[in-house]
């Protein structure tokens, strides 16, 4: 169902009174959400009053928030926790659900249309209100500019699939469509009847113009992504141009710290399997005149990208906290969409679409053998 | 002196390992040019072994298991190729020369066939040349 959500020149107000309408409705047990403060903090929230700090509309993403999801409802059983989630959150969110990273049923999301977000430290050290303000004056014309002096993050200026509903595949409970929509006047709200009528909203359509901005905005968007791609597969050619690519890689491991897809506890970087003696690395330096270290800077990317690349969200979080500033996220998702196109795979668009190492088919890939 | 290129042959316990065996022990004769390693599966085949093998230094790295439909464990193979056809297209974006990477479905009784393979492969890697891969610093 879908309706209309009066903001009267408060869109943070508004959606904020639809979250604690939930919590007290009994919906929700706790808001899994950014809190404004100093910077932005995501909690758990619990108490109502406590949600006037929420901040929905912060154009920052410090992380991926599905991994706190994955940590608050892995198990689940305790009730539904509502969670506020971008669209890249959203993909991710699906794809750990998929990998028995999250109880399903203990979760409600609310998803929102993004027109893109900041770098922390970007966000962190300018006019939160005035970079908040300026996204959401946008969302009307669909057209994304950043803020003064800066840019937003890297996977944002490309990112194709900015809203949280798809044709056909997975919804969230709730969606919040700002895209062709004034948010200081009226945000659209599409979800479950229930949880609608529950809040005291009648059906209503949104305006038409809100799917011609999200339209005009995807083929913009397509064309740059391409471009993109191409540009960063073009760097990173042969093993020469990825060794440039990677070359001021500091094996922090970062990348896949806060990679959503990469959630294996025993990851193979994190364990001994490659660790050797003494002698094993004399003997190796002595077969090849020199090792590099710290090891295996190569293997490390391109392994992590043979396991993850199928999933890939292209939410761009390693990019964000490369120290070096290496524009991992581009790398991988160009490979990862390359990888997915091979199953006709798009990583968080169906809960029951399994991910494509879950599973084969007895007749794909016949001339492999 | 002619190139001679390295394999590293991942082969499984049930099909193709016995294949090698079987071609060893029927005195066919096959260039020496493969290192195998047996595994019981090649569904149990991290695409990381086949990494470091090229840059250690391999040219070529063979994947060799039961035919489709004959897995010891089922579907194993299965699974086996969808990960070789992710890794070789991860290679292939990146240029990294995915036609190094060879599955082949080989049977324990298909002695023969491993011979075959393995010749066939020495032939297209010294065609092709040494791997850029296995360049001595990282």
């Amino acid at each position: 169902m879908k309706s209309v959500i009066q903001t009267h020149g408060d869109p943070k107000g508004a959606v904020v009174g639809v979250l604690k309408s939930l919590l007290n409705q009994g919906v929700v047990k706790a808001w899994l959400l950014p809190l404004s403060g100093s910077g932005i903090t995501y909690a758990l929230v619990r108490d109502e009053g406590l949600l006037e700090k929420a901040s929905p509309f912060a154009p920052v993403m410090p992380i991926n928030l599905a991994r706190a999801v994955s940590v608050v409802a892995k198990k689940g059983g305790a009730g539904k926790i509502g969670v506020l989630l971008r669209p890249c959150e959203q993909r991710a969110f699906v794809e750990l659900v998929k990998f028995h990273q999250i109880d399903r049923n203990s979760v409600l999301v609310v998803g929102m249309d993004c027109l893109g977000t900041y770098e922390l430290k970007d966000y962190a050290s300018s006019a939160n209100a005035a970079l908040e303000e300026a996204i959401l004056r946008q969302f009307k014309a669909g057209e994304a500019t950043p803020y003064q002096g800066l840019n937003f993050r890297k996977a944002c200026e490309v990112c194709v699939h900015f809203t949280p509903t798809n044709d056909g595949g997975y919804a969230p409970e709730l969606a919040l469509g700002l895209l062709g929509m004034d948010p200081y006047e009226a945000i659209a709200l599409e979800g479950e009847p229930d949880l609608l009528k529950g809040l005291g909203l009648e059906e209503a359509s949104e305006p038409p113009s809100r799917l011609e901005v999200i339209s005009a905005l995807r083929e913009k968007r397509t064309a740059k992504r391409k471009e993109a791609f191409a540009e960063t597969l073009g760097k990173a050619r042969g093993i020469e141009g990825l060794r440039s690519y990677l070359s001021t890689c500091i094996r922090c491991h970062n990348c896949m710290v806060n990679c959503p897809i990469c959630y294996c506890p025993d990851c193979v970087f994190r364990t001994e399997t490659f660790d050797r003696t003494t002698s094993q690395y004399l003997a190796w330096a002595e077969r090849k005149g020199a090792v590099p270290m710290l090891p295996d800077l190569i293997l490390f990317h391109l392994t992590r990208m043979n396991h993850m690349a199928t999933s890939c969200v292209a939410c761009g979080m390693c990019t964000s906290a490369c120290p070096m500033g290496i524009d991992v996220g581009t790398l991988f998702s160009a490979v990862g969409e390359k990888v997915q196109a091979l199953f006709n795979y798009v990583p968080g668009r169906s809960l029951e679409e399994l991910p494509p190492v879950a599973e084969f088919k007895e007749e794909e890939f016949l001339d492999l053998g | 002196m002619e190139f001679e290129p390295r394999i590293v042959g991942f082969l499984c316990n049930w099909c193709a390992y016995s294949g090698a065996d079987l071609a060893g022990t029927s005195r066919i004769q096959y260039p020496p040019n493969i290192r195998v390693i047996r595994l019981m599966c090649t569904g149990a085949l991290d695409p990381i072994y086949v990494l470091r093998a090229f840059l250690e230094g391999a040219d070529g790295i063979l994947i060799a298991g039961c035919h489709p439909g004959d897995c010891h464990y089922l579907n194993g193979n299965y699974k086996a190729r969808r990960r070789v056809a992710i890794l070789k297209e991860i290679l292939k974006e990146l240029g990294l020369e995915e036609d190094r990477v060879w599955l082949r479905w080989i049977s324990a009784s298909e002695g023969q066939r491993f011979a075959d393979t393995v010749k066939e492969m020495v032939e297209y890697l010294k065609a092709k040349g040494p791997s850029p891969m296995k360049n001595p610093i990282l």
